[in-house]
């Protein structure tokens, strides 16, 4: 019997089995298992496929207390709590029985949302216009931030020491825990949203399922319980065990470089966010409410390390002297700071520098007054994408499927423009009846996000590259071509759409 | 458009700009401005200022005294410095307009980061000392015991006979700043030649530059220190080149940068070993050695490479030759030139044909003359980009061509050189204007004439019968010397 062969019973209910022999395509005998015309062998290879297909499966799986779920969400950030509001919102998706799993706890967003602490955190992120008004039309989350620490600020400009570009921008800055909250909000609101999300629940594993003919995953968490998954969705960061159960490579490499961020004070209330780009990296003040502001600045390992060690009164004064004072001019500054000199020497000499013509400070003309402390740390910066965002049952999303330099700001809008696409791809397959855990219900989610994440990734990753050269006649070269794309509307009209 | 179209709007153009720059428009425009008989008895006492903008306007200085250039104006003062300081070195004002023009930002740039970079540098710029009579007073230097710095600078100021005026002040230079980085590169000039001992002749100053140069970088001692000895005496220029600049070069690239030595700090410090601090080793002296060098008698030598290499026309002129005195007409100088005739050993076939290369080479390399330039069509022609340099080549090959239905034809290494000549003008004239002027001097069909004349000289004289006298003054019979002749076949 060949592997075409199939065993396809009479009718639900009877016994009698038909045996259809396909040879060439075309079937040719049906062969009545009833009939004594039968050969032995034959028989013997029907009875073996009786008892090991057809009849296993009408058997409940051995594992007994394992909890069945058509989405398992692991990973609680914003991602993933996004996911989440999504399929419940979405009504072709909202009865699928969902479990949001979050290893830390989300007590500190909880807290957030009846307490908020004075000062900002320092992970915020940067929103664009299509991100926000997915969260507002789409998701209807946007009513849940405190609005009183969500900025908007309308212009960026992006220079360095030869040319600038200015570009007219709606963004928003908030922090994530405040992205965090709002969705706990939202989905509390949901039928079914809040009790599926089981935070302080760590993975400890994923396993095939190796019991007899399904193949969706079991998730094995800490505290006991098991949960088999139609679709397993990976939204728990770069070192995501989704992906690594999946056996899906990611790809990319080191920056050799550290963002430092924290969150300072401004001398004067801006809407405008700036970023010098400096041989080792840009430098990125973005506007808070009120005069605060927070910036993210990479530099090689060395550099953020003096940089995170240098004392408060210092840093502002760092900061001023690396927005205006020609990129030159700052290795100096960097050697002392590291030979720990003396603090009022070190700002006798930032600021005998920035009191020279005014030819230096020509594009930022804000000062940087004070750090908060404790505001102060660092993460190193990789570009990072998996080969694909789908295997069968499994779907990434966000830093699990890809990493980005964080100079353009991307990284959480790449993310909730992934979960956007899924919660498509994922309703067109219900409503075509589709067991959305395959691979042809998923297909278009990474046909459409994969290019799409590939361009931005290679974007960012050229801009460093580019702005990382420091040679003379490159960089007069390069300031030329800034200079002139600011005086074409049109073509930074096309920019700021496609972002 | 139709010729006719074309012929019509030329004519009409002449009208149309007389229209627009009539008479008529100057008054509507007044009346435009509201100038126009109109005399506002205000005028005289309002005190802003209600004329029109004026057309040119420079902008804000940096400093007192500042002159912002536009790019055009800089344009300018760098060529009328070049020509200037080329011909009058001695006018200190072409020096310093060709050292500010020609300071573009990025290289003061380079030289500010350079001093931001080093700590005593980064005290020049924040103290800006000035060297003026009163941060250099002589009397206490004098008084300063001997082989200090100060004490050497004095000796040498009393040597050169000279006075340390203060040095013309920076003005063309934008941001101040930067201004400040050349003035106080001009201001230590002085301080080079005392820790180096080179005198203020030109020679001293050209060694002197081409040390500034390889430390510094200004470009304005790069100019002189490549152009500035060309003016020179062969026996200078070998001095030069062999001695001074070899030194200035070593020195200068293995020193420590002197834009950042705080000259005014270390007047007390010894001499030699502030030298060896620095890098820089004293060269031999200038003023002993040109006296000893006049006391020798003008040697072969002097006639070197320098030279040699810019000499590029042909060496001799084989078209005129000067007329031996005796034959001079009453109206003609010593020196006065006459037509060439060509040599007579050669026969009248090849001379015709050596006669009609003449004219060719002649006509195709010295016919005309401008101002004083003596160029041929073949230099007109080749003006044209790169067809003109084709269509040369071209008729350098005819002449070539022409050479070669001598008798026997040219040999083969002869024609080799000169279809070389004929390449290395094409290859000049491919360069766009330098080449073409260097083609007009090169005049490679005149040295393919003189080469085919120098040949056909040679190729007759060698073949000149030795005259063998009848009654043998050696002696030797008429037919000695010869093959014997086959013997006769009996008939």
């Amino acid at each position: 019997m060949s592997h075409r062969d199939i065993l396809v019973p009479d009718c639900n209910n009877c016994l009698k089995l038909t045996l259809h022999t396909h040879v060439g395509g075309k079937r040719k005998n049906r062969i009545h298992l009833q009939d004594r015309k039968i050969t032995t062998v034959r028989k013997i290879i029907a009875v073996r496929i009786i008892w090991c297909q057809l009849i296993p499966s009408m058997i409940p799986s051995p594992i007994l207390n394992t909890l069945k779920r058509d989405v398992v969400i692991i990973g609680g950030g914003p991602a993933g709590l996004l996911l989440l509001a999504a399929l419940k919102t979405s009504p072709y998706l909202r009865h699928l029985l969902c479990t949001l799993i979050e290893g830390g706890s989300l007590a500190l967003a909880k807290q957030f949302g009846v307490d908020p602490p004075k000062e900002y955190t320092n992970r915020i992120i940067s929103l664009t216009p299509a991100t926000a008004s997915y969260m507002d039309l789409g998701m209807g989350c946007w009513n849940h931030l405190h609005h009183d620490r969500l900025k908007r600020y309308n212009h960026i400009i992006a220079y360095d020491d030869d040319g600038k570009i200015g570009f007219d921008m709606d963004a928003y800055m908030v922090e994530v825990i405040n992205v965090q909250l709002a969705l706990l909000k939202r989905l509390a609101e949901l039928e079914n949203g809040f009790e599926n999300v089981w935070d302080q629940c760590k993975v400890t594993e994923i396993e095939k399922n190796g019991g007899s003919g399904s193949d969706w995953p079991i998730v094995k968490l800490s505290n006991g319980k098991s949960v088999e998954a139609r679709l397993l969705v990976g939204c728990d960061g770069f070192n995501s065990p989704v992906r690594h159960f999946a056996r899906i490579q990611s790809r990319g490499w080191p920056y050799d470089r550290f963002g430092v961020v924290a969150t300072i004070k401004v001398s004067k209330p801006t809407q405008v966010a700036y970023q010098k780009f400096l041989p080792t990296g840009p430098l990125a003040i973005l506007p808070l409410e009120g005069d605060d502001a927070t910036i993210v600045w990479s530099l090689t390992p060395e550099l953020s390390e003096t940089l995170c060690a240098a004392p408060s009164e210092v840093f502002p004064h760092l900061v001023n002297a690396a927005m205006k004072l020609d990129s030159h001019e700052l290795p100096y500054i960097y050697e002392m700071v590291k030979n720990n000199d003396n603090v009022d020497n070190v700002i006798d000499e930032i600021q005998w520098r920035l009191n020279k013509a005014s030819v230096f400070d020509k594009y930022y003309d804000n000062t940087v007054t004070k750090v908060f402390d404790k505001s102060r740390a660092r993460f190193p910066l990789k570009m990072s994408h998996a080969d694909t965002y789908v295997a069968p049952r499994i779907a990434l999303v966000g830093d699990a499927a890809h990493t980005i330099h964080p100079l353009a700001g991307q990284g959480l809008n790449l993310g909730q423009a992934d979960v956007q696409l899924l919660v498509g791809a994922l309703e067109k397959a219900s409503t075509r009846g589709l067991d959305i855990g395959s691979t042809l219900a998923l297909e278009p989610y990474v046909s459409e996000r994969w290019p799409a994440n590939h361009v931005m990734l290679g974007v960012c990753d050229k801009f460093h590259k580019v702005f990382g050269v420091n040679w003379g006649p490159f960089n007069a070269m390069r300031g030329f071509g800034m200079n002139t794309l600011d005086s074409l509307g049109l073509a930074k009209n096309l920019i700021v759409n496609q972002v | 458009m139709s010729i006719g179209a074309r012929r019509q709007l030329s004519i009409l153009s002449i009208p149309a700009l007389l229209m627009v720059f009539s008479k008529e428009n100057r008054l509507a425009d007044l009346m435009e401005q509201g100038r126009l008989h109109y005399n506002d008895s205000n005028t005289a006492l309002n005190k802003e200022n209600k004329q029109a903008k004026p057309y040119f306007e420079r902008r804000e200085p940096d400093y007192p005294d500042h002159i912002p250039l536009t790019h055009l104006e800089r344009l300018g003062m760098i060529i009328g410095s070049l020509i200037g300081s080329y011909f009058h070195p001695e006018r200190n004002e072409f020096i310093v307009g060709l050292g500010e023009s020609t300071a573009f930002p990025f290289i003061l740039k380079k030289l500010q980061h350079q001093m931001l970079s080093d700590p005593v540098g980064r005290r020049i710029l924040r103290e800006r000392p000035r060297m003026t009579l009163t941060s250099l007073d002589l009397d206490y230097l004098r008084s300063l015991p001997a082989n200090t710095l100060g004490r050497t600078y004095v000796e040498w100021l009393d040597k050169e006979g000279v006075s340390p005026d203060t040095r013309v002040a920076v003005r063309y230079i934008d941001n101040e700043e930067l201004a400040y980085v050349f003035q106080r590169y001009r201001e230590c000039h002085d301080f080079y030649h005392a820790i180096t001992g080179l005198p203020i002749i030109i020679e001293g100053e050209i060694s002197v530059k081409v040390l500034e140069y390889f430390n510094i970088g200004i470009p304005m001692t790069g100019l002189g220190a490549a152009f500035a000895p060309l003016r020179l005496k062969p026996k200078q220029k070998e001095r030069l080149y062999s001695i001074y600049y070899p030194w200035a070069i070593r020195n200068g690239l293995r020193s420590k940068p002197l834009i950042n030595v705080f000259w005014e700090e270390l007047l007390e410090r010894d001499v030699d070993e502030l030298r060896n601090e620095l890098g820089i080793e004293a060269p031999p002296d200038l003023r002993e050695l040109r006296r000893q060098q006049g006391k020798k008698l003008g040697s072969k030598s002097a006639r070197k490479t320098a030279d040699k290499l810019l000499q590029i026309g042909p060496s001799e002129d084989p078209y005129f030759e000067p007329i031996p005195e005796n034959e001079l007409h009453f109206y003609q100088r010593k020196g006065a030139v006459r037509k060439r005739k060509l040599p007579d050993i050669i026969p009248s076939s090849d001379l015709k044909i050596l006669e009609s290369v003449k004219r060719k080479a002649y006509r195709l390399d010295l016919q005309l003359s401008l101002c004083g330039l003596r160029l041929g069509w073949a230099g007109v022609i080749g003006l044209l980009p790169w067809i003109g340099d084709a269509i040369c080549f071209c008729l350098a090959l005819q002449l070539i061509k022409k050479a070669d239905s001598i008798e026997g034809g040219l040999p083969p290494a002869l024609k080799q050189k000169m279809t070389a000549n004929a390449m290395i003008d094409f290859g000049f004239g491919l360069v766009p204007i330098v080449g073409d002027l260097i083609n007009i001097i090169y005049k490679c069909n005149s040295r393919n004439f003189i080469l085919l004349e120098k040949y056909l000289v040679e190729k007759y004289t060698a073949q000149v019968p030795v005259k063998v006298g009848t009654s043998g003054a050696d002696g030797a019979a008429p037919n000695e010397g010869k093959p014997p002749l086959p013997p006769r076949l009996e008939p």
